[in-house]
């Protein structure tokens, strides 16, 4: 999931979406209440996989 | 033109015939027999999306799970607070009359055949722009994070889990309850087949297969894509949620991981029974379905413990011997029962090459 965040083969990146995703898990247990936090783990790997798929799309490319 | 051929009319009858008399003929095995209607619905309708339109979508437990919520809470919201419902857990401080429960499953099963619908169209847009692995793993995710946001929503049960209403104690009969949602299922199984059969002769089909071998091609050909991609997958969505409701009707508790979210059985399940069949036939994931059930019972049976240890071994001989699915192997096999001509010399010509 980490990598996927990051983008497959990219790896200065993977180092910081894995640090970035702990902190993000751990705001989210904080705001969301700890009953969400694994939810909002995969919901952000949706949200971002979303964002990038729109942002490609202007380029008319496609992730795949 | 439109003449339906002797034998299919035998078969089809034949098979409508057994599916109504089943639960007399085999009347300890009403809940499996109505398992078994509700997996073939989700092994067809994954299918049509992953099968005709090559998008290996995990995500259709998302439908099948909303579908389950939806029937329950508004066969409970219709007549008592929700909340309350919910908070008393088992306690059954209310209990429905029997024109309620029936009343109550009709509007449920509405809410859960059209609300999935509309979700799956929805995010369709921004979910079927991505490709590969890309979509296979957001749409797991969503499935993921849809029974743990459902598992934290205290109004439908959260993590206690929600009790979907008894069967009305007015009917005393003991094999009414099972009957009926065979009944159900079964309906719900003819109207998938029939569904699915009917885009199997139309250009839809044509359309999804032209989307699964190439998009661009597709897309550069004029056929607007998206439009046919979010269709379809509302198609699933539509016939999932009604699967859901039936299911949550039947088990009579919504746990939200593993139950109605339940991306760790269902939702593998349903994507290995379409492989076993063969993905992109008719008739590949009834078969898979069937067969694929009784296996999983037969180990879930006799060699408890090691039933995932089974399953897996199964998987992998899938994988291995029969890779285009029973269909894809039946076709190889026999290719003139499928109304293929073989030329034999160039049959000859390619084994020699290989």
């Amino acid at each position: 999931m980490i990598v996927i965040i990051a983008g497959l083969g990219n790896l200065p990146a993977v180092a910081i979406s894995g640090m970035g995703l702990g902190v993000f898990e751990e705001f989210a247990d904080y705001i969301l209440g700890t009953e969400f936090r694994i939810g909002a783990v995969f919901m952000l790997l949706v949200f971002i996989l979303v964002y990038r798929r729109f942002k490609l799309s202007k380029k008319r490319e496609y992730l795949k | 033109m439109n003449k339906i051929k002797q034998k299919d009319l035998i078969l089809y009858s034949g098979l409508i015939i057994l599916g109504l008399a089943a639960p007399f003929l085999f009347s300890a095995y009403k809940v499996q027999l109505t398992y078994l209607c509700v997996m073939i619905v989700l092994a067809m309708t994954w299918n049509l999306q992953g099968g005709e339109m090559g998008y290996n979508t995990f995500g259709n437990i998302l439908f099948y799970g909303l579908g389950m919520y939806l029937c329950a809470s508004v066969q409970v919201g219709m007549f008592f607070p929700l909340a309350e419902w919910t908070e008393s857990g088992g306690e059954k401080t209310f209990v429905h009359t029997t024109a309620q429960y029936f009343q109550g499953i009709g509007f449920g099963l509405l809410a859960a055949a059209i609300i999935p619908t509309i979700v799956a169209g929805a995010i369709g847009y921004a979910i079927l722009g991505l490709r590969g692995h890309y979509f296979a793993i957001c749409t797991l995710g969503l499935g993921i994070a849809a029974g743990e946001i459902a598992g934290g929503i205290e109004i439908i049960g959260a993590g206690q889990g929600f009790t979907t209403p008894p069967f009305p104690v007015e009917i005393v009969d003991d094999e009414a309850r099972g009957e009926f949602f065979y009944f159900l299922s079964f309906a719900l199984l003819v109207a998938t087949f029939v569904f699915i059969k009917w885009i199997y002769g139309s250009r839809f089909r044509l359309i999804l297969n032209a989307i699964r071998d190439n998009e661009d091609k597709a897309e550069a050909m004029g056929i607007q894509t998206m439009k046919y991609k979010i269709t379809g997958w509302m198609c699933s969505a539509f016939f999932c949620g009604l699967a859901g409701g039936i299911m949550g009707g039947l088990i009579g508790y919504i746990d939200s991981t593993d139950v109605a979210f339940d991306g760790r059985e269902m939702g593998v399940f349903m994507v290995l029974m379409a492989i076993l069949g063969g993905k992109g036939t008719l008739w590949g994931p009834v078969i898979g379905a069937t067969l694929f059930h009784i296996f999983k019972e037969g180990l879930w049976t006799f060699i408890l413990g090691w039933q995932y240890v089974a399953l897996g071994v199964l998987i992998v001989v899938i994988v291995i011997y029969f890779p285009e699915g029973l269909m894809g192997w039946l076709r190889e096999k026999f290719p003139e029962r499928f109304g293929e001509a073989i030329d034999e010399k160039d049959r000859k010509a390619s084994v020699e090459l290989k």
